[in-house]
C-alpha cells in the first residue's frame, strides 16, 4: 500500500504490486486534492462552536445574557453566531461539493484518475463517504455549539429572546444541520457531474440550496401537520401575549365573528384610546381573535421531519450523481 | 485501466481486439463496424483524419466509454493517455507519481522517474505551472509507470517540439522492449511514425479503412510513375492515381497470391512509404465520400 519512495534513479527499487487500491489511498488523494478546501471550512466551524460555546459558559456562569464585558449582550453576539446554521449546508454545497465533479471534468483530470486500477464508481464512493461524512460531522458541530448556546441564553431571559420553534433557533439543531449538509453536499455534487463547470454549478447550488430551504421552511413547514385553532376574546390574547409564551408556533392568526367565520378588523376600534377601552370596544363589535398554531410538543416531530426531507432528496441527488458518472461512458 | 474483460493471455494472442465495435453520438455514428485484432507486443499507429474516430475508439478500448455495439476488451491492464495530457494542476509531478503509486495495484516507481528524469522534468514545480510539453512528459511517467500491458496513447506527440518528438518515441520503444508491453498510439501527423510503429490501423470516418502488419501491407501496394496513362502498367487494384500533364502516378495494390509483376520501359516502381500509402488511402476515401 505505501508507495515506493525510493530516491533517486536507481533501477533497483522493486516494482510495488498488490491486489487493490485501498480505502487508504483514497484518503491520500482525497486529501491531497481537497486539502484547503477542508482546511477552511473545519477552521471556520471551528472558530463558530468556539464562539458559540465561549457565550454559552459565559452566560451559564452570570445568569445573565444582557451584558457582556458590560458592552454587548449576550443575544447579539448569539445572532450573529447563528448565521453559521443557517450558512453551513449553503457553504458545503457551493465550495466543498460543486467543484469535486465540476473541476475533474473541466480539467479533464477524470480521464487520468479514472485511467488507473479504480473504477469511477468506486473512485466517486470515496469521495462521496470521504467528504460527505466528514461534511455532516462538521453541520452536526455546528449544530450543537449552536443549540447549547442558545438553551443558555433562553434559560437566562425571561422570554425567550430565540423560541426554539422559530427560525433560527428551529434551525440549530444537530438533527436539522445534517440534513441541510447532506442535501447541500449531494446537490453541489450531482449539479457538478450534470453541468461539468466548475462556477456554474457553483452558482446553481448556491439558487438551488437557497430555493429548497425557502420553500421547506416557508411552504412545506407550518403544514408539516394541521395547526391547531384556537378562538379567544382579544382581552385573553392579551394576557396570554404577556406571559412567557409556551413555545408554540403561531402560524396564522385574525379576527373571527361568533359564528367562527373570519371577519375583517373593526374599524371603528381603530380609535380606541386605550387598551382597556380597546378590548371593550372589541368585544362590544363581538369579535374574537383567533390563532393557528402548532404546539411546543410538535417541535422535535417537525425537526425530524424538516431533517428527512432533506435527507430524502439528498438520497435522490446521490442517486442520480451516480447514475450521470455512469451514463458519461455512454455519451 | 480496470478494463481487463479478457483475461491475460500469452503474448502470441492478441492484446486488443474488437469486434464489429459501434459507438454513436445520438445519432450520428462516430464508429462503426470496427474488427480487429492487436497482437501482443506490437506498436501500433492509429491513423486517420481529424473526426475520423481515433479518440471514440481509444475510450472504447481503454474502458472510458460503452460501445453502442459489438465489442471490445483489452488483455490485461490497460493505460491511457488522453489527447488533452490532463494532470492536477496544483499537483507536483512527485505528486503525481504518488498518485500513481496509490491508484494503481502495480506501480513501477524507478521507471516513472527515470521518464521525467530523462526530460529534466523538475519534480517539486506543481503541473500548472510547467509547459504543455512538460506536463505531457508527466502524464506519460505516469501511464509508464503503472506497468500497463496495453499503453493507448491519443495524440502522444501532439503538443511537444520536434526534438522531444524524436526523444519520446525513442524512449517509448526502449519501454516497449524492456517490458513486452503493447502500445496503441494515434496521431494524423503520418511521417512520424515511420521507424516507430509496426501495425497500422487506419480510421476513416468512423470506420476500419485498413488494418495489419505494416511490412506486410506496404509490401503489397507498388507505387509506379511514368508517362501519362489512365491505367497502370500492372495488373491491380489502383489506390491512387495522379496525373499531370505529362506524367502519371499510381499507387497500386497488388493482387494477392500472384508474383510480384515487372514493368519495365518508361515506368519507374518504388515501394509506397507509410506516407505515401496512409496519404492515398485517406485521399481515396474523401474522394468516395464526395461523390
Amino acid at each position: 500500500m505505501t508507495a515506493n519512495t525510493t530516491a533517486g534513479t536507481t533501477t533497483a527499487a522493486p516494482v510495488t504490486k498488490r491486489t487493490r487500491v485501498g480505502w487508504g489511498d483514497l484518503v491520500w488523494l482525497t486529501w491531497r486534492q481537497h486539502r484547503w478546501v477542508i482546511i477552511g471550512l473545519v477552521a471556520a466551524v471551528g472558530v463558530v462552536v468556539a464562539l458559540a460555546l465561549t457565550v454559552a459558559w459565559q452566560v451559564d456562569a452570570t445568569g445573565d445574557a444582557q451584558r457582556l464585558f458590560g458592552r454587548w449582550r449576550f443575544i447579539s453576539v448569539g445572532s450573529v453566531v447563528l448565521l453559521a446554521p443557517m450558512a453551513t449546508g449553503l457553504a458545503i454545497a457551493v465550495f466543498w461539493a460543486a467543484p469535486v465533479l465540476a473541476r475533474e471534468y473541466e480539467q479533464r483530470t477524470h480521464l487520468v484518475v479514472w485511467s488507473q486500477d479504480v473504477t469511477p464508481t468506486r473512485w466517486l464512493t470515496g469521495k462521496v463517504v470521504l467528504l460527505g461524512v466528514p461534511a455532516v460531522a462538521l453541520a452536526v458541530a455546528v449544530g450543537l455549539a449552536s443549540s447549547t448556546m442558545l438553551d443558555s441564553i433562553n434559560a437566562a431571559s425571561d422570554r425567550p429572546p430565540f423560541p426554539a420553534f422559530e427560525m433560527p433557533a428551529f434551525e440549530a439543531v444537530p438533527l436539522v444541520q445534517a440534513g441541510y449538509a447532506a442535501f447541500g453536499f449531494a446537490l453541489g455534487l450531482a449539479l457538478g457531474a450534470l453541468t461539468r463547470r466548475t462556477v456554474l454549478s457553483m452558482g446553481l447550488a448556491l439558487g438551488l440550496f437557497l430555493a429548497a430551504r425557502v420553500v421547506v421552511a416557508g411552504v412545506l413547514r407550518p403544514n408539516f401537520q394541521a395547526p391547531l385553532h384556537e378562538v379567544q376574546t382579544y382581552g385573553a390574547f392579551q394576557r396570554s401575549w404577556d406571559g412567557p409564551g409556551d413555545g408554540s408556533w403561531t402560524v396564522n392568526s385574525g379576527f373571527v365573528g361568533p359564528d367562527g367565520r373570519e371577519v375583517p378588523f373593526p374599524s371603528t376600534c381603530s380609535t380606541a384610546q386605550d387598551s382597556a377601552a380597546y378590548t371593550k370596544c372589541m368585544e362590544d363589535s363581538n369579535v374574537l381573535f383567533f390563532q393557528d398554531y402548532h404546539p411546543v410538543e410538535r417541535l422535535v416531530p417537525f425537526q425530524l421531519v424538516e431533517s428527512a426531507i432533506f435527507i430524502v432528496l439528498a438520497a435522490g441527488l446521490l442517486a442520480l450523481t451516480f447514475v450521470t458518472v455512469r451514463r458519461a461512458r455512454r455519451a | 485501466m480496470s478494463t481487463a474483460i479478457e483475461s491475460v493471455v500469452d503474448s502470441t494472442a492478441a492484446a486488443v481486439r474488437a469486434r464489429a465495435l459501434g459507438k454513436r453520438y445520438r445519432a450520428k455514428w462516430a464508429l462503426r463496424d470496427c474488427t480487429f485484432e492487436l497482437p501482443a507486443g506490437r506498436v501500433a499507429a492509429l491513423v486517420g483524419a481529424n473526426g475520423a474516430g481515433k479518440t471514440t475508439l481509444m475510450s472504447v478500448l481503454a474502458g472510458l466509454l460503452d460501445a453502442d455495439e459489438g465489442s471490445a476488451g483489452a488483455a490485461g491492464r490497460v493505460a491511457f493517455v488522453s489527447q488533452e495530457k490532463p494532470v492536477y494542476r496544483n499537483f507536483s509531478a512527485a505528486d503525481m507519481l504518488r498518485l500513481g503509486a496509490r491508484l494503481n495495484v502495480v506501480w513501477d516507481e524507478a521507471r516513472a522517474r527515470r521518464w521525467l528524469a530523462r526530460f529534466e522534468i523538475p519534480l517539486d514545480r506543481s503541473c500548472g505551472k510547467l509547459s504543455g510539453g512538460q506536463q505531457a512528459q508527466v502524464a506519460f511517467a505516469l501511464a509508464i509507470g503503472s506497468r500497463p500491458d496495453v499503453l493507448m496513447l491519443d495524440e502522444p506527440l501532439a503538443n511537444l517540439d520536434p526534438l522531444a518528438r524524436r526523444e519520446v518515441t525513442a524512449e517509448l520503444l526502449g519501454e516497449v522492449d524492456e517490458t513486452g508491453m503493447t502500445v496503441l498510439l494515434s496521431t494524423h501527423v503520418v511521417a512520424e511514425l515511420s521507424g516507430v510503429a509496426d501495425y497500422l490501423l487506419l480510421l476513416a470516418h468512423g470506420r476500419l479503412l485498413a488494418g495489419g502488419d505494416l511490412d506486410e501491407l506496404l509490401g503489397r501496394h507498388v507505387s509506379y510513375t511514368g508517362p501519362r496513362s489512365d491505367v497502370p502498367p500492372a495488373l491491380g487494384q489502383v489506390v491512387e492515381a495522379r496525373h499531370t500533364d505529362r506524367q502519371s502516378t499510381f499507387l497500386v495494390e497488388l493482387p494477392e497470391g500472384q508474383p510480384r509483376p515487372v514493368v519495365a520501359g518508361p515506368w519507374v516502381e518504388r515501394a509506397p512509404t507509410l506516407e505515401d500509402y496512409v496519404l492515398a488511402q485517406l485521399e481515396a476515401t474523401r474522394k468516395g465520400v464526395r461523390a
